[in-house]
């Protein structure tokens, strides 16, 4: 059956011969996961969209580069990786200051709002509690869709080992977060 | 304890309101980082051009060759159309004197003088 969708790899041509919109659909397509990388390296929503501004800027640069398009998403995440962690690294000073709370644009519901930057605040905080790795896992298995085989490959490890992080994960998070059953995926 | 999934969706970057706007500036900002280099333009023309070059330079030689025929086989002071006379006072370990000069180079001894 045929696809209107097109692959990364139609996006990555499109993008080399100067299309903007070509990169465009890539970046939206693949910020997510650059997001859940670089907030596992920085634990800081400002310092990971920082972090995914400058990688998706040079993976601009080096598109030529990525010998397999297909796999463009594990290319991306390790320019996401090393810049993130180059960011975090930068910002340990920054982070000894108290943590601001995040700025959220006014929609119609300011109640609903309110709700929602306390959620998002509370989850920052328990997120940083856990290591880089359970981090990475977590937010690339829970909130990107990946699989364990994809994740194991983006970050050299086991499948197995991928499974005991995201399950050593989601345990600290809920601890830090009590029993506040509305992050609990209705399955 | 469950293990199902967290829900982590209240961290999406894509339902930030701001998602669009972050979009359009890495597009703006990687369009100028992609925007071709001056030395890379510059390479671009640097094979047709060395073709080019090639191909003037053969087909000078060529021309040359048919204007000049057989190249001319000599000595460098032949080649360059030095007098033979010249030549020999250059190879002989005597002081030359004016007479024996002018005969090289063909002028009358009288004129000369």
């Amino acid at each position: 059956m045929a696809t209107d969708t097109p692959s990364d790899t139609d996006l990555i041509s499109r993008a080399l011969a100067g299309d903007a919109t070509g990169f465009e659909l890539l970046v939206r397509r693949h910020y997510r996961t650059a997001f859940s990388i670089a907030l596992a390296q920085t634990a800081s929503r400002a310092d990971a969209e920082d972090a995914c501004h400058d990688a998706f800027v040079r993976a601009a640069e080096r598109l030529g580069e990525c010998r397999q398009p297909e796999r463009f998403a594990f290319w991306l995440g390790a320019i996401v990786r090393n810049l993130a962690r180059n960011i975090a690294t930068r910002g340990v000073l920054r982070r000894a200051m108290p943590l601001e709370p995040q700025a959220v644009v006014a929609r119609d519901d300011p109640a609903k709002d309110a709700e929602i930057a306390d959620l998002r605040r509370r989850l920052e905080a328990a997120l940083a509690l856990l290591t880089a790795v359970q981090r990475e896992v977590v937010l690339l298995h829970d909130l990107d869709g990946w699989t364990h085989a994809d994740i194991a490959a983006a970050i050299g490890t086991s499948e197995g080992m991928s499974r005991q992080h995201l399950f050593n994960a989601r345990r600290r998070l809920r601890e830090a977060l009590g029993q506040n059953t509305s992050m609990e995926h209705s399955t | 304890m469950s293990d199902n999934p967290l829900d982590l969706s209240f961290l999406d970057p894509a339902r930030d309101p701001s998602f669009d706007d972050r979009v359009a500036a890495i597009v703006r900002d990687a369009r100028i980082a992609a925007a071709p280099a001056v030395v890379d333009y510059l390479s671009r023309w640097t094979r047709p051009a060395l073709a080019a070059a090639a191909v003037i330079a053969v087909l000078g030689g060529l021309r040359l060759v048919r204007q000049t025929g057989t190249p001319a086989v000599g000595t460098t002071a032949e080649i360059l159309g030095v007098p033979p006379g010249l030549v020999a006072i250059g190879r002989s370990s005597q002081t030359p004197g004016v007479v024996d000069l002018a005969e090289a180079l063909g002028v009358e001894a009288s004129h000369v003088r």
